[in-house]
């Protein structure tokens, strides 16, 4: 009894070793930090508002076995594509997001639906195969924008496009959809600030999980995502239900970044979307997820820790040795460090379980 | 059961069309230039008034426009409401409410004379 105690004492330390680990540097970070508890509770509550929505479009793939989706920089990318015409059109405030995400969806689908293929032809190598995907679908992104925009597809406002006559500048100001979604419906506790509207809508991604979950599809997704050979054999479209489930992700991931670029108030067109997924996905698995299973409150435990974190660290490292630079380091170090502890405890927690079944099948304890 | 799912998936195509036009002109972002300068109305000199606050859509702070002045209000939508206080000595001489309707340029032209004095011209694209 007390060795099977001490056992799920152990497995829980191993489950949630990166959580745990988080909360035992934000304990040092915090206090090294100076920063006000009010300061903090807000920073959070904007991060949350900012983030949470790109890191809720994860977890359709993980349902359906796919890994974590680097490639939701491909949905990133036409959320921004979208941005992009509504800043030349001049269409702002609510509508203007909507319209953006609604020009998103197609560019999402067939990205999503490209993904989608090429994953189905890596399977068993979904993450490094979307990951280098983003990579390339990043080169067709910078084609479109630096050279086609202004020449083959017209974008008539002179201060998006390049002196030379074509092409996109490198920094767009969104101020027609600044904070419109956060501002829409704002509710002041004490000195925090909470972007009301913009928790509604995450509220809603959130009951749509939980609802997807429990469609036909849904279950399919978790079917294929258990074992695709069953899957097959029990009659289940396995490369179909794997492409929609990147197509869900890649425009969901578009809707996300339209909302965090609203929210920052200005798209940097070549390097915004570029670290849209490594850290989401790093605040996803600081958050307790693994490669094969995520929940929506890992999410938001993921981002609370994550942009901890980000806000604290460089303050700490400038009070502890006088250099803030040392603090941005020690945030990138952390962000692309958690990727690599979470694959590694993910890959032994494997083995560990495969060895464990083999032992019960030999009928040792 | 093929062409009622596409049936289905064009009704869907239209719909997100037209909620897109929609959205494009209720969220048309406009330029409105007010202008407070004298001004030749049918032949006749109208002056540029001494101090004009201007609301526009209900706002509650006043876009303030000095004689010879002229101000910019950005506006988004087809729909608008203005209302100018004419400001002489420091007081409220005169008030004045109109709506109004913008296509889809990106700017127009305000001018505070002409609307006080009822022409139709008193906004034009610009």
């Amino acid at each position: 009894m007390k060795t099977t105690g001490k056992r799920s004492f152990k497995n829980l330390l191993i489950a949630y070793a990166v959580p745990i680990m988080f909360i035992g540097l934000s304990i040092f970070t915090i206090p090294l930090s100076g920063f006000s508890p009010e300061y903090l509770v807000q920073e959070m509550v904007i991060r949350l508002a900012r983030n949470s929505f790109l890191v809720l479009a994860l977890l359709i793939p993980i349902i359906a076995g796919m890994g974590l989706n680097f490639g939701m920089v491909l949905g990133a990318m036409a959320g921004q594509i979208g941005l992009i015409f509504i800043t030349d059109w001049n269409i702002v405030g609510i509508p203007g997001m909507a319209l953006a995400m609604i020009i998103s969806i197609p560019i999402s689908i067939f990205l999503g639906w490209i993904a989608g293929n090429i994953l189905n032809r890596a399977k068993g190598r979904e993450m490094v195969t979307s990951y280098i995907l983003g990579f390339f679908i990043n080169g067709i992104y910078q084609f479109i924008v630096l050279y086609m925009m202004g020449k083959a597809i017209p974008i008539g406002n002179p201060a998006l496009v390049l002196s030379r006559g074509y092409g996109i500048r490198n920094a767009i100001n969104l101020e027609g959809i600044r904070q419109s979604l956060d501002n829409l419906i704002s509710l002041n506790i004490g000195k925090v600030q909470i972007p009301v509207a913009t928790f509604i809508l995450i509220s809603a991604f959130c009951f749509f999980i939980i609802w997807f979950r429990k469609t036909k599809l849904g279950q399919d997704m978790r079917a294929v995502g258990q074992d695709m050979e069953v899957a097959e054999a029990a009659g289940i479209p396995v490369n179909k239900t794997r492409i929609i489930s990147m197509i869900i992700s890649t425009v969901l991931a578009g809707f996300g970044q339209i909302i965090f670029l609203q929210n920052i108030g200005t798209l940097n067109t070549y390097n915004s979307h570029d670290q849209t997924g490594m850290y989401s996905i790093a605040a996803l698995l600081i958050g307790g997820a693994t490669v094969s299973h995520a929940t929506i409150p890992n999410i938001f435990l993921g981002v609370v820790l994550f942009h901890l974190m980000f806000v604290t660290s460089p303050m700490a490292g400038k009070n502890l040795i006088g250099s803030a630079m040392l603090g941005e380091y020690f945030r990138l170090f952390i962000s692309y460090g958690i990727i690599a502890i979470s694959l590694v405890l993910y890959a032994w927690r494997r083995h560990k379980e495969k060895e464990r079944a083999r032992m019960n099948l030999r009928g040792n304890s | 059961m093929k062409r009622k799912r596409l049936i289905v998936q064009l009704i869907l195509i239209l719909a997100l069309v037209g909620i897109s036009a929609v959205l494009f002109v209720i969220g048309k972002g406009h330029q409105l230039l007010i202008d407070n300068k004298r001004a030749t109305i049918d032949g006749v000199r109208v002056e540029a008034y001494e101090w004009v606050n201007v609301y526009v859509n209900g706002a509650k702070k006043p876009i303030e426009i000095e004689e010879e002045d002229r101000q910019l209000a950005k506006i988004a939508g087809p729909w608008h409401h203005i209302r100018i206080e004419i400001l002489e000595d420091g007081k409220v001489a005169k008030t004045l409410e109109k709506r109004f309707t913008v296509g889809l340029q990106n700017s127009f032209l305000l001018s505070l004379q002409k609307m006080v004095e009822g022409k139709e011209d008193w906004l034009t694209p610009r």
